[in-house]
């Protein structure tokens, strides 16, 4: 576990960090930070006024403990669903067969379309409520949900955009998944296990960091979703997807709010640290690194 | 031989979800040879009179500029800025995940910070920031910052990477003599292919598909890339020429499909194969 | 080799941002002043056609200018007051820039300083053609004139013909609100599953503002920053909404919600013909009939019996301003200028930015033939029961937003209309208090 050289080695390696942190994003935090305590329009400069957001926030914003609520429902929602799904993809992908490679990038698809204008349209089409998902469920004798017009479904619906776009923790889980040693398959192959005891023993662990990275950088994206009710709901029906960014945006660049946007988005922050911070004091247990040696 | 069946099972499974997965997407593809009208009014998926007119009118787009520039812009501002993100970041990631220094917790929290502040938000004092180098209407804003490493989701990704790699190669290596550099180089590099093109496929992806980013630092409609191209022309006034949007918005695909269909061998086909640990 | 192909491409990269770099310095936002030449940038937002007429006017001012070089910055409308809020902020908004008339409350309210005040330019802005006490209605707070008029917009009524014709439903321009109950009546008589009329969210707050208007007399927040309205005007309006949906005169809210942040235009059920009648304004005419594969007709917004005020929306398409802090001032003066009253401005510019604000624009388009006659129309309709300006407060974004909740929340039945009344009332108080606190 010795290190290579010198205790300052990798300070040098991670300078260019440093240096980028310092000239790029300091100032932008260290102002938004200040912003939050002031009364700031964008169009005048801004004015000191204490803790007055964080105050209306907490007490008379009606709408704040709404956004903050189905904010946090999505990230229960879509969260899990995506890496779940991520993952049994990408086991699947990792076979060997035929033509896979072409199956992983029509799976991959999804993913590069982004927040695309064809979005929103495409999203209307499939869930509304004559729309093809409905049809669907008509041939089964089910429906027709208002899967974008009930308060009860839009938030449902939104993860599922979420959880379409599952190819980036796909990819990582398949560069992961490709890290694990093939002896350690062999391995438990003589010794007569069977898949899922694989699954569970071998590569689920192996994978650890991967699940960790994976979860840390949804957890924090989803908090922060922004595309989805932005294109595709606008934050309704009765405020039901007013996900936590779509009011910062509101708050900043329509109501002419910058100051208290920025104290939201500090809430928020404080709430993804803390959320953040749980994940790696938990990951000791649950996570497995090879740089630490063989096995725990 | 037990495996065939096994595999019929999978492709089943495989092409089911591909198609659930893949029809939004044939939609896209099947409207934008529809007409406009057509869009709208019908959701089958098969055009009643096909027609190329959507690729050919809009290739032109909406007056000064045709699609041939915001292409152009598009690599133009993507391909640099992958690469200085690959660089800079993995040298920073072997800095994390190898070498112990003074402050590497907090400086690593701090990294992982800058993920957690809402983009929305700070995009005024960096835009005035910006101004102040005098990087407006350029790519600058979205490039330099790349060179210095502050995506830090891919520092973050390449970070969890490496502790995956077994010290014991770095160990032997050193004994060789090979200086911290060279192992980096030589040893990790290599190893860390599949790792390296996952992040390229979602650098390029993602600085292909920005919107809000441009939108706010580039104003010559000259220097538009895609992601700002595509959405010139929409407003709530006018006729927007939907099938044109849709046959550019599917040729805007291509470049990161073609680069996923091409990249994914070497984040699959990685080091399982190398016979990495003895 | 690898060597070889590594050191190419950082030269690449080295050379690609050099690149950047200097073509920054050329950026028309550097203007030289020493010489006559002088670089400006406006900037819009539109479809092709507007784009490709106002870049058209562009070059023919640069023909008949050739010292002006005008830069078109052009985009959609949906991110456009972000990026100008944006540019405001750090002091780099073109020189000459669109504004819609929804930002000019909350704009001159928060810093005039940034704009022109068009009042002081009449000596050097033709405004002989434009209706000033329209401009001012719409573009001034406080003796503040933000910007001037492009085009005029008003609201009515946009019909199916034949859709309209079997259900025999008699469309006028005299219709009240009652009316619009009777036609829901017989459509539903001829087709249970069709729909008279239908709402997306935008025009849904219109006719919430227009009918309290009509009720009351009055905006819903005053000059003074006390409410407009009184509790009975609120249940009546909201219990009127309700009915139009228990009536199935206005299809569920399930059902047309998904679609209410679009138009007529792309939502099925119009284009299908299962809905008749769109409440809309005159500058979305253009592109419902180009998705439209039937006979369109246009009648007057309903008007209650007995009305305090008439109410009807008939406000700017769009204001053009001017950058205060803008070195070329002089010249981009004289380019809107131009742009407003000249000749070869008007006739290449044509209607697409709707019916143009300018007397003589609108002669002489009429005269060409180059006016659409159901634009023509329903603005002709709407002005005679204009309900005049709209008080600034109650443009306020926020004011809006509070308008769509309490909509959604009786259309979805989750308040009563009274409790809605209370609701509103209670929240519009406490907003107006805030302005009034600012202000």
């Amino acid at each position: 576990m010795s290190s290579i050289k010198g205790r300052y080695i990798g300070l040098l390696y991670v300078s260019p960090w440093i240096a980028g942190f310092l000239v790029f994003q300091l100032y932008p935090f260290v102002m938004s930070f200040f912003y939050s305590f002031t009364d700031f329009s964008l169009l005048k400069p801004p004015r000191l006024i204490g803790l007055k957001n964080f105050v209306y926030m907490f007490t008379r914003d009606k709408d704040y403990y709404q956004s903050l609520k189905v904010t946090l429902i999505y990230g229960m929602i879509a969260v899990p669903m995506k890496l779940a799904f991520a993952l049994l993809v990408a086991m699947i992908l990792n076979l060997k067969l035929r033509y896979i490679n072409v199956f992983r990038t029509f799976y991959y698809l999804p993913s590069i379309l982004g927040g695309s204008v064809a979005i929103a349209i495409l999203w209307r089409f499939l869930f509304n409520r004559s729309g093809v998902v409905n049809e669907f469920l008509a041939m089964v004798h089910l429906g027709p949900v208002d899967w974008l017009g009930s308060d009860r479904w839009a938030l449902f619906t939104l993860s599922l955009l979420t959880v379409w776009q599952f190819g980036s923790s796909m990819v990582i889980f398949l560069a992961g998944l490709k890290q694990v040693p093939a002896d350690l398959y062999e391995a438990a192959k003589v010794d007569g296990a069977g898949r899922l005891r694989v699954f569970f023993k071998v590569t689920l662990p192996l994978i650890t960091p991967m699940i960790f990275f994976n979860l840390i950088l949804q957890m924090i994206y989803a908090l922060q979703e922004f595309t989805g009710p932005y294109v595709i709901t606008g934050g309704g029906p009765l405020k039901s997807t007013y996900l936590y960014a779509l009011m910062l945006y509101d708050n900043a660049f329509s109501f002419l709010k910058m100051g208290y946007a920025s104290a939201q988005s500090w809430v928020l922050f404080a709430i993804i640290i803390v959320f953040t911070a749980l994940i790696f004091k938990s990951s000791p247990y649950w996570t497995f690194y090879q740089d630490e040696g063989a096995g725990k | 031989m037990r495996r065939r069946g096994r595999n019929w099972g999978s492709y089943i499974f495989l092409i089911a979800l591909g198609v659930f997965m893949t029809y939004p997407l044939l939609w896209l593809l099947a409207s934008s040879f529809k007409s406009s009208q057509e869009i709208f009014a019908d959701i089958s998926l098969w055009p009643k009179h096909f027609g190329l007119d959507g690729y050919i009118n809009g290739w032109k787009g909406s007056g000064q500029y045709s699609y041939t520039t915001f292409f152009l812009n598009s690599f133009l501002m993507v391909v640099p800025t992958v690469i200085f993100t690959l660089i800079s970041s993995f040298l920073v990631a072997y800095g994390f995940a190898r070498f112990r220094f003074p402050f590497k917790k907090l400086l690593f929290m701090l990294m992982l910070s800058t993920l957690m502040l809402p983009q929305e938000l700070i995009i005024i004092p960096r835009y005035i920031l910006f101004r102040n180098f005098h990087w407006l209407n350029s790519y600058l804003p979205i490039m330099i910052p790349a060179l210095f490493a502050t995506y830090s989701f891919f520092i973050f990704m390449m970070v969890q990477f490496l502790r995956g790699i077994p010290r014991e190669l770095d160990e032997a290596a050193i004994i060789d003599g090979c200086g911290s550099f060279a192992i980096l180089v030589r040893i990790l590099l290599p190893l860390s292919k599949p790792v390296l093109f996952a992040a390229t496929i979602f650098q390029f992806v993602w600085r292909w598909n920005d919107f809000f980013n441009v939108l706010i630092y580039i104003d010559s409609v000259a220097r538009y890339p895609l992601s700002l191209a595509l959405r010139m022309s929409i407003d709530i006034t006018e006729t927007v020429s939907w099938n044109n949007l849709l046959a550019m918005s599917v040729l805007t695909l291509l470049p990161p499909v073609l680069l996923f269909f091409f990249a994914q061998k070497y984040f699959v086909e990685g080091i399982a194969t190398s016979g990495l640990k003895g | 080799m690898k060597k070889a192909t590594i050191l190419t491409v950082v030269i690449a990269l080295c050379l690609s941002v050099m690149a950047y770099a200097n073509g920054q310095s050329e950026s028309p936002s550097a203007t030289n002043t020493a010489q006559k030449q002088v670089n400006m940038r406006f900037s819009w937002w539109g479809g092709d056609a507007r784009h490709k007429a106002t870049l058209a006017a562009i070059s023919l001012y640069s023909e008949k200018f050739p010292n002006v070089k005008i830069e078109g910055e052009y985009g959609q409308f949906s991110s456009f007051y972000q990026k100008l809020l944006t540019q405001l902020s750090g002091g780099t908004a073109p020189d000459i820039f669109q504004v819609d008339f929804k930002w000019v409350h909350d704009l001159l309210s928060q810093n005039p300083k940034w704009f022109v005040n068009m009042n002081t330019m009449s000596d050097k802005i033709d405004m002989s053609g434009l209706d000033m006490k329209f401009a001012r209605d719409w573009g001034e707070v406080n003796g503040y004139l933000i910007g001037l008029p492009l085009g005029m917009n008003g609201i009515g009524l946009v019909y199916n013909k034949d859709l309209v014709q079997k259900a025999g439903i008699d469309i006028n321009n005299n219709w009240t609100w009652d009316d619009v109950l009777a036609a829901g009546a017989k459509m539903k008589k001829y087709d249970p599953a069709k729909y008279a009329l239908f709402f997306n969210k935008d025009y849904f707050t219109y006719m919430f503002k227009v009918q309290m208007k009509q009720r009351s007399g009055y905006d819903l927040i005053k000059p003074d920053y006390t409410l407009g309205f009184s509790r009975e005007d609120a249940v009546a309006t909201f219990s009127y909404i309700r009915k139009l949906i228990d009536t199935g005169t206005i299809p569920p809210l399930e059902e047309t919600v998904p679609f209410e942040k679009v138009y007529a235009d792309q939502t099925p059920n119009w284009l299908n013909q299962k809905y008749a009648i769109f409440p809309t304004s005159s500058s979305i005419i253009p592109r419902i009939r180009s998705a439209s594969q039937f006979p369109l007709g246009v009648a007057r917004y309903p008007v209650l019996k007995d009305a305090k005020n008439p109410g009807l929306i008939t406000a700017p398409t769009m204001l053009i301003a001017l950058n205060a802090s803008s070195p070329n001032l002089p010249e981009a003066t004289k380019f809107v200028n131009w742009f407003l009253n000249d000749k070869d401005a008007i006739m290449t510019l044509g209607d697409t930015r709707g019916l143009p604000a300018v007397k003589k624009a609108r002669e002489d388009l009429l005269a060409a033939n180059k006016l659409d006659q159901n634009i023509k129309d329903m603005v002709e309709a709407a002005l005679p029961f204009s309900g005049g300006p709209e008080d600034a407060q109650t443009q306020n974004q926020e004011v809006v937003v509070i308008i769509e909740d309490y909509i959604q929340q009786v259309g979805y039945g989750k308040m009563t209309p009274a409790q809605a009344a209370d609701g509103i009332m209670k929240d519009l108080k406490d907003k107006a208090a805030e302005m009034k606190s600012q202000a």
